[in-house]
């Protein structure tokens, strides 16, 4: 067995962070295709508020995030829905709102400490069984969500007078779709850090967009980069005692590099093949494509 | 001979006004639109055309007067098997979207809440068939980003059709696409309308293109300026609405896809 597998600590590092890498791609594929990723920024803000809430009374702090992140969500998809403030500018309020009133709590408390700094950068060594479970449950109610839902939240993405003419409900999936995200921003933060827990719903979602050619094969792409960052991202934590987020977050954006040159090359070569006039760029698609490789 | 009863009313609008705050966009429309119209909203840029649209789907409240849809509240309306939708296709804003024709096609079949519906494959007989009607059948695996936004606009026009509907509302069907497109997304809207009998209302501001297609004309500048078949339509009424002769107008809405 590998070195790395008789640490407990590890182990459960490990799984929380396959965890993280179904969890935060899953709901990530509809935040970037909706163009709202700052919300993830916004609620890690908001969960960090919990956080330092917690700390500093003594509360569960994971509890006290979760809170305040699934209030921050429906209070972010409130101020957007009702077209009070647009978009960005509601997540921005919220965001810095937030941010400001956990350094200030942070200050009272008398600063910095160990507990917080794993909270900001990740850690694996703070993946607590409690958290596994909560993890584990999150990822049961996320993935049936999304097989429940996934044709709805996809009308939403694509275009949301479009659902609603198709009678979605689309305001009581965007709800739910900011509470779950809330929850998962906050649960992750254990394994990634508020710091970089955003990029984990974003990154291996371009991933995704970036080599499918269906909505379910580009989320099926993100899970999987998803996972890689998270198994490979700890790995190397472990063994070069890095921080376990940016280690998982710079194996992600390493996949979206490869990701990049995959297409390119798929491009180079059906270039060299079928020639290179502008009606073959225009028409000559996947569809095409396959031909060139036999 | 008596005179034919009046085809039932689809959509009207009693004395709707709507503000965007302060800013009206559209005030005190009454019209109605009957079952079997080609019905063409006509008007220049920022006129309310759209918001009328809009209203008449339920997508936006009116701040005075009512809104029905097939004798319905337009806001209570819940019978969307009956209606399709096309929204206008912005060049390029479906560039990262990853989903297929057929997948787009499927999603406007189910209606509400589609459980599982994941699970479904896309290419099934009546998204092949809607395809068929609009002549993109040979795409259903291709992805939406890679055609071109004629192409688009008519994959979206088959997703509209694919719950066969009684009415279709276009806005700006024919926007950013070659004369060739724009003639061949007619001739498809004209068939559904004769053969089919789907009522179709479409948002535009190609005068020169709804003299042409439409059977009634809605002129709009925030109020209604006229109502009535084309060529009841006078150049001075066409000129007033548009404040430029109506020559130049519709020399200008014939080439300005080009």
């Amino acid at each position: 067995m590998p070195t790395i597998l008789l640490y407990e600590f590890m182990v459960r590092a490990l799984i929380g962070g396959a965890l993280v890498g179904i969890l935060a791609p899953t709901l990530g594929v509809f935040i970037v295709l909706r163009r709202f990723s700052l919300i993830a920024e916004t609620l890690a803000h908001v969960a960090l508020m919990g956080v330092a809430v917690g700390l500093a009374t003594n509360t569960f702090p994971s509890v006290v995030a979760l809170v305040a992140a699934s209030l921050g969500a429906i209070l972010v998809e409130q101020l957007r829905s009702r077209g009070r403030l647009p978009g960005d500018v509601a997540m921005a309020v919220v965001l810095y709102g937030a941010l400001a009133f956990a350094v200030v709590v942070i200050g009272i408390a008398g600063g910095f400490n160990v507990d917080l700094f794993s909270f900001l950068f990740g850690s694996i060594l703070s993946v607590s069984p409690l958290d596994l479970w909560l993890l584990a449950g999150l990822t049961i109610a996320v993935l049936l969500f999304v097989a429940v839902f996934f044709v709805d939240l996809a009308q939403i993405a694509f275009d949301d007078d479009l659902a609603k003419v198709n009678g979605v409900p689309t305001g009581l999936l965007n709800l739910a779709l900011a509470i779950l995200t809330g929850a998962t921003i906050t649960l992750s933060m254990r394994v990634v850090g508020v710091l970089l827990v955003g990029a984990m719903l974003v990154v291996p979602v371009m991933v995704g967009l970036r080599v499918a050619r269906g909505l379910r094969a580009a989320m099926g792409t993100a899970i999987v980069a998803g996972v890689i960052s998270a198994l490979v991202g700890l790995t190397i934590a472990f063994y070069v005692d890095a921080s376990a987020g940016g280690a998982t977050v710079l194996t992600a954006l390493g996949l979206l590099a490869l990701a990049h040159l995959w297409v390119a090359l798929r491009r180079w070569r059906r270039g060299g093949g079928a020639g290179l006039s502008a009606s073959a760029s225009r028409d000559g698609s996947p569809n095409h494509q396959h031909h060139h490789h036999h | 001979m008596t005179s034919e009863p009046l085809p039932p009313p689809v959509i009207e609008w009693d004395h709707v006004t709507f503000a965007y705050g302060e800013a009206v966009a559209v005030e005190d429309v009454s019209l109605c639109i009957h079952a079997g119209e080609l019905a063409a909203v006509l008007g220049p840029n920022g006129s309310g055309k759209s918001t009328l649209i809009r209203l008449a789907l339920g997508l936006l409240r009116p701040t005075a007067g009512s809104v029905r849809l097939f004798g319905r509240d337009a806001e209570d309306f819940a019978d969307w098997d009956r209606v399709g939708y096309m929204p206008q296709v912005v060049a390029g804003v479906w560039r990262d979207f990853p989903v297929t024709v057929a997948e787009t096609v499927a999603h406007g079949a189910y209606r509400g809440i589609a459980p599982f519906a994941v699970f479904h494959r896309s290419k099934r007989p009546e998204v092949v068939e809607a395809l068929e009607a609009v002549g993109m059948a040979g795409y259903t695996g291709r992805r939406l980003s890679e055609l071109s936004v004629g192409q688009q606009q008519r994959v979206l026009l088959a997703r509209a059709l694919v719950r066969r509907p009684e009415l279709i509302v276009l806005d700006e069907p024919a926007a950013g696409v070659d004369v060739s497109g724009e003639e061949q997304l007619y001739a498809v809207l004209r068939d559904l309308n004769r053969e089919r009998n789907i009522t179709i209302v479409l948002v535009s501001h190609d005068i020169g293109a709804m003299l042409r297609e439409a059977s009634t004309l809605a002129c709009m500048n925030r109020t209604l300026v006229r109502h009535g078949p084309p060529h009841e339509l006078t150049s001075e009424e066409i000129a007033m609405l548009y404040g430029v002769p109506v020559d130049v107008l519709v020399h200008d809405a014939l080439h300005e896809h080009r």
